[in-house]
């Protein structure tokens, strides 16, 4: 799944309809404003039900909020193909750990002063990310791919993602985990796939 | 006191004038009285202090926020101040307003001599003051007051994340804040549901009533579950390890939402009751839509007990899609709101006082609140923007740029009444195109910072996330909105000092409180006029018209 162009489209969706929306109720208020001005020397209108007019309102928005629902629910399923790589990511008071699955390499910092640890990944390919807590609650955000969880202690959040081109984004904590919250940082690497796994084996020789 | 009291509730209208039971005078009378009016007083100047408060707290968080890395305030203070601004605004400003604008104005909007169980409204001021101080105490004990934000998430909230006394004077302050509001809002459901003037159905009710009629029902469903959940974080202050288990932990987040997605129509719900009962004051007609915003406020009441699971939509442990649907539902409700707000103003003819224009702004902003509010009950979208400054922004334009506006639509309005003096109008267009502008110039900018990448609750942020001009829009909007207050203090102060005095009805007004004098007597009504519509007196004026038009046709007849 590549989660930014999903979050685009949906969202792209999303702001359209709120402008039409909107643009209707000032246009009305203008309306009401301007009708007041005109019809200023008449007595208002008592007239106060509208019933088949708001029935059939009523009825509309029903059709409306319906699409609307099954469009959040459509954009909200995905499949993927088995993860290439699998990221075990951990969340602690007041920085980061990425561990890669199925190796030895692990990355780590302690986030004070600029050291912040670097998450590097495949581009193309299927990652997963197993996202948990060693203490409070966090929040793994990277603003670039458009998605966060949570990371809970003693539960792991799971999700996977593509990532189509080779960049470097920044990281962040978004669920507020004490002092130094602001600070809990990290930067996101990608690489095409043969250079990440130089990368990878480089890193595992040093482990070992 | 309480025989005399209750004697003289059932007689007055009917019998002489009866023996007022001594009550003292000055502060102490506010604190002791079984007058609900000066009840609501107090709960509401009480509020409106901490709404001051709070807002001074906001102004430093905005000052440190101005620019990338500064730092005015240490990372721990700036913990402090939002964890003190929120739970301030939340449950010991707004909740407050909400039901203290019921336990004011519903006795007299329903004909009532007084509010059901006095003492029990009473007691219900006491907790909530009493929870207010518990709660401010913190910044006088070691390690300071609650840094842990306003829904305070379990473990960091427990006894070794969270050592210093201040969490625990939270917990005090809002199990009595949130009791005090509960006990309140029973009486004022009680007033409502069994104290009715003869001839005043349900369905005669005013919107404002029926829109505190639902508020109350909220809170009565919902606040027991703040209590549960700050009593297991209490447990688990006691014993942190209950927190080793991630069910403990979800639980909490559970409990919490239950009451704290309620709670945001509780302070929205009677101020859409206020901003109605402008629009139709000052566009000199009745409410349009009565039966269908009665329905849509119901329907929106029940709804608001099933959507609590999109605040969890990040969490991995929460149904989103069924949270997804019943929160886009909420579409209808609010749409059939709008068709009242937006069919008075079309029909009508418009009188631009400043409660109207606060009621009018009301409108388009709070729109944008609830526009984004369907966007993060997306869950897609919702992963990307939750717990950034794009629901920092989403908030503030529901609580802010629409529920304070709701409320100072109400103060407006409903100021002669209370004090019997005249705000300044001239005072009050400045305090209104100040709001207006400081509004939108503070809490717009926040979409952008937000969905660019910056996170709630961050005591500073780098300047490479490039969300530094938005800031600082931000910082100078709310300056903006610090002198909008001051305005309107000064327009308070000179409004108290000259006493330009109050009619008993000086908007024409539709609903039964404008029947009787600014200030209201003791027993709110010498006669009750009589009820035949959910806009009273409004009807009687049309009644009167009808007969003169009549005897003129007569009379030309005759001649």
């Amino acid at each position: 799944m590549n989660l930014p162009l999903r979050f685009d489209h949906t969202f792209r969706v999303e702001v359209i309809i709120a402008i039409v929306v909107f643009g209707l109720i000032m246009l009305l208020l203008l309306a009401a404003i301007a009708r007041s001005a005109v019809r200023r020397a008449r007595p208002p209108s008592q007239k106060h039900e509208f019933t088949k007019t708001e029935a059939s309102y009523t009825a509309a928005l029903a059709v409306v909020a319906a699409g609307l629902v099954a469009f959040s629910l459509v954009q909200n399923t995905s499949s993927d193909p088995p993860p290439k790589v699998v990221v075990n990511v951990t969340g602690y008071q007041w920085c980061w750990r990425f561990a890669y699955g199925g190796t030895h390499v692990s990355v780590t910092a302690n986030c004070v002063d600029g050291h912040i640890p670097t998450l590097v990944v495949p581009t193309g390919e299927v990652i997963r990310f197993n996202v948990t807590s060693a203490d409070v609650v966090h929040a793994f955000w990277v603003p670039h791919l458009r998605f966060k969880t949570f990371a809970y202690p003693n539960f792991t959040n799971t999700f996977e993602t593509t990532i189509a081109s080779p960049g470097n984004w920044l990281g962040e904590c978004s669920e507020f985990c004490g002092l130094y919250h602001y600070a809990m940082h990290f930067r996101v690497r990608a690489e095409t796939p043969a250079q990440f796994a130089s990368w990878l084996h480089q890193q595992g020789s040093a482990a070992r | 006191m309480t025989t005399t009291d209750v004697a003289a509730t059932h007689e007055v209208g009917t019998a002489a004038a009866p023996t007022l039971p001594t009550e003292a005078r000055g502060l102490a009378g506010l604190v002791t009285t079984t007058d609900h009016k000066k009840i609501g007083v107090a709960t509401l100047l009480t509020a409106l202090i901490l709404f001051a408060a709070n807002g001074a707290l906001a102004l430093v968080m905005r000052a440190q926020l101005a620019q990338p890395g500064q730092t005015i305030v240490s990372p721990h203070l700036y913990s402090e101040l939002f964890t003190l601004h929120g739970t301030g605004m939340i449950f010991l400003v707004i909740t407050p307003f909400a039901i203290g604008m019921g336990v004011y104005l519903i006795p007299l909007q329903v004909g009532a001599p007084s509010i059901a169980a006095p003492r029990i409204a009473l007691l219900g001021y006491w907790l909530y003051g009493a929870g207010a101080v518990a709660l401010y105490s913190g910044v006088f004990v070691g390690g300071g007051a609650a840094d842990t934000g306003w829904y305070a998430y379990t473990p960091l909230s427990d006894a070794i994340y969270s050592p210093g006394q201040g969490q625990s004077l939270w917990i005090v302050g809002t199990f009595l804040a949130a009791t005090g509001m509960i006990l309140q809002a029973w009486t004022v459901l009680w007033t409502a549901m069994r104290m009715r003037a003869p001839g005043l159905t349900l369905m005669r009710m005013s919107v404002f009533s029926w829109s505190e009629v639902v508020t109350v029902l909220m809170v009565i469903a919902s606040f027991p579950s703040l209590l549960v959940a700050v009593s297991l974080m209490g447990a688990g202050r006691m014993d942190p390890s209950i927190f080793n288990n991630n069910m403990m932990n979800i639980a909490y987040d559970n409990l919490f939402w239950f009451y704290g997605h309620p709670v945001v129509y509780v302070m929205f719900f009677p101020f859409v009751g206020a901003v109605a009962e402008s629009l139709s004051t000052f566009a000199g007609k009745p409410y349009v839509g009565y039966k269908f915003t009665v329905g849509a406020l119901m329907t929106f009441a029940a709804l608001s007990m099933a959507v609590w699971g999109h605040h969890l939509f990040a969490t991995g442990q929460s149904a989103n899609d069924y949270y997804s649907l019943t929160t886009i539902a909420l579409t209808v409700p609010a749409g059939v709101e709008y068709f009242g707000f937006l069919g008075t103003a079309i029909t009508g003819r418009m009188a631009y006082t400043t409660s109207m224009l606060f009621a009018l702004a009301f409108i388009p902003q709070f729109a944008i609140g609830g526009i984004t509010g369907v966007m993060l009950g997306t869950p897609v979208v919702d992963y990307h923007v939750n717990g950034s400054y794009f629901v920092v922004a989403h908030f503030h334009y529901t609580l802010f740029a629409g529920s304070v506006f709701g409320f100072f639509a109400g103060m407006y309005l409903w100021w002669p009444k209370v004090t019997g003096t005249m705000l300044s109008e001239r005072l009050g267009k400045a305090h209104f195109w100040l709001m207006v502008v400081g509004t939108n110039a503070t809490f717009l900018p926040m979409f952008w910072s937000g969905y660019w990448g910056m996170p709630r609750r961050v005591a500073t942020y780098p300047s490479s996330l490039g969300v530094g001009v938005p800031n600082l829009i931000s910082s100078i909007g709310a300056g903006v909105l610090a002198l909008a207050m001051v305005v309107f203090a000064v327009n308070v102060v000179r409004s108290l000092r000259r006493r330009v005095p109050a009619p008993p009805d000086p908007w024409g007004g539709h609903t039964l409180e404008w029947a009787t004098s600014s200030p209201p007597p003791r027993f709110n009504f010498t006669a009750i006029p009589p009820i035949r519509s959910y806009y009273p007196l409004l009807s009687l004026r049309q009644e009167q018209r009808q007969e003169e038009e009549q005897a003129l046709i007569i009379g030309s007849e005759a001649g």
